[in-house]
Formats: C-alpha cells, sequence, structure tokens
C-alpha cells in the first residue's frame, strides 16, 4: 500500500469535474406531422 | 479514541494532477497492494468515487472524509477493531523531491514508492484529484479521482517474471544481481522520464 506520509492540509476543489469538452448541442425536436394532418 | 488533529482548509477551483500505479489482471486494470478502497474497474477517462473496501455501507460510517471511522456496528461485523477508516484514492505527487536526476541511492528513503515502482505494477498513470483532498507529505489522498492517461511500464513484466520463476536459485550471484541492477534501472528511468513529462506540462 501506497505510504504517502503525513497529512499536511485539506484541500477542497469542486465535487463535479469541469468536462473537458463541452456538452453536445442538440437540434429542436422535429415538428410533429401527424398533428398537422388532423383536420380541424 | 481516534487521535485527530484538525489540519487547515483550503479551497482550488481545479482539480490537483498526482499520478499512480496500476497493473493489468485478467484484463482488468486494477491497483496493488490495496486491501481496500479499491473495487472499481479502472478505465482512461473514468471518474471513480472512493467507497471502503470492508464491506460496510455508507451507514456504518461516521464522521466526515478524511476524518472517516467505523462505527462500533461495523467494527463488530469486521471483527476486529479498526476504527479509522482509510477509503479514498492514494496517488504520489508529480514533485517528489526524489525524481529528476537524483541519483538512485537518494531514491531509496522513500521505501514504500520504490517499492511500488518494483512490484508488478504494469502501468503508471496520469490522475486528478478533486472532491475534498487531503494532501501529505508525498502524496494526495482523496474522495474522486479522474484518470487521464494510463502509460504501461516496459520492464517491470520481466521483474515480476524472474521473481516467480525463482532466476536468482539457479543464476550465479554475480548474474543474477547484475541482471536486475540492469532491469530495475531502466524501469526507473522510463518511470522517471513519464513523471517529469507529467510534471512540466500539469503541475504548478
Amino acid at each position: 500500500m501506497a505510504n504517502i506520509g503525513k497529512p499536511k492540509r485539506i484541500i477542497k476543489t469542486d465535487p463535479i469535474r469541469v468536462p473537458e469538452k463541452a456538452p453536445v448541442e442538440r437540434p429542436a425536436p422535429l415538428p410533429d406531422k401527424e398533428k398537422e394532418k388532423v383536420p380541424a | 479514541m481516534v487521535e485527530q488533529t484538525v489540519l487547515e482548509e483550503f479551497w482550488s477551483p481545479d482539480p490537483i494532477y498526482a499520478f499512480r500505479f496500476f497493473y493489468n489482471r485478467n484484463n482488468r486494470v486494477e491497483p496493488l497492494n490495496t486491501p481496500f478502497a479499491d473495487k472499481h474497474v479502472y478505465e482512461v477517462g473514468g471518474d471513480y468515487e472512493a467507497v471502503c473496501g470492508y464491506d460496510i455501507g455508507k451507514a456504518h460510517h461516521v464522521g466526515e472524509f478524511p476524518y472517516l471511522s467505523h462505527d462500533a456496528l461495523a467494527n463488530m461485523r469486521n471483527g476486529f477493531a479498526r476504527s479509522r477508516c482509510q477509503q479514498g484514492f492514494y496517488a504520489y505527487r508529480l514533485d517528489l523531491p526524489t525524481l529528476g536526476n537524483a541519483p538512485l541511492e537518494n531514491m531509496l528513503t522513500m521505501k514504500s514508492y520504490i517499492a511500488d515502482m518494483l512490484t508488478a505494477n504494469e502501468y503508471i498513470a496520469l490522475v486528478s484529484l478533486y472532491g475534498t483532498v487531503l494532501e501529505t507529505e508525498y502524496g494526495y489522498r482523496a474522495t474522486n479521482m479522474h484518470i487521464h492517461e494510463l502509460v504501461s511500464v516496459r520492464y517491470n513484466k520481466f521483474l515480476l517474471w524472474f521473481t516467480r520463476h525463482r532466476l536468482s536459485d539457479w543464476l550465479p550471484d554475480s548474474v543474477y544481481t547484475a541482471l536486475c541492477d540492469r532491469l530495475e534501472y531502466s524501469a526507473l528511468r522510463d518511470i522517471y522520464k513519464q513523471i517529469e513529462e507529467w510534471r512540466k506540462e500539469y503541475y504548478g
């Protein structure tokens, strides 16, 4: 087991890691064609 | 009672880079010599959260990391009085004072680190630690870990093979020690080179 020596200090960082890549932008959902077909 | 010295707390916006060792067993990357805290299957790019290796759920822990301890029930279930919980991801500093061009004799002062390097560990990994990180003399212990890179270390497999097949029993002593020295030196040199690269790129 790794012996890493005596403790010195505590560092708190963000609990959730910042993602390296930007989130993928998804296109807006297409309009529902079936609804358009139904006559009023 | 567990002795607890309360340490100073700091805050950092960035994760902390460090390195550690892994080896390959049954095509799974695993750490060696870690009886607790490592129950994961490791992959490059993976994010991991520390768990207690004594198979006692979160319910049986008291306090907050790194001052965690097992409660009375947990101690009973384990059958021994070990009240301090040592879960977490352990890694070494990228700026270890023994790195660089320091002669091998100087490095031997850090025995566990050297032992780690010369056992069956086949990979060194660049990791970043986040969440709550306990900083120590030679490394860190953290609640969360992300693996950035996994680099195979060439000669350590041979060292393991040598030990398994007891080459020392049938080779002359002088030949055996010369062989080992050569292999160890090569392995160490490779590891130091890699860690130096990481230190220049990621540290400070």
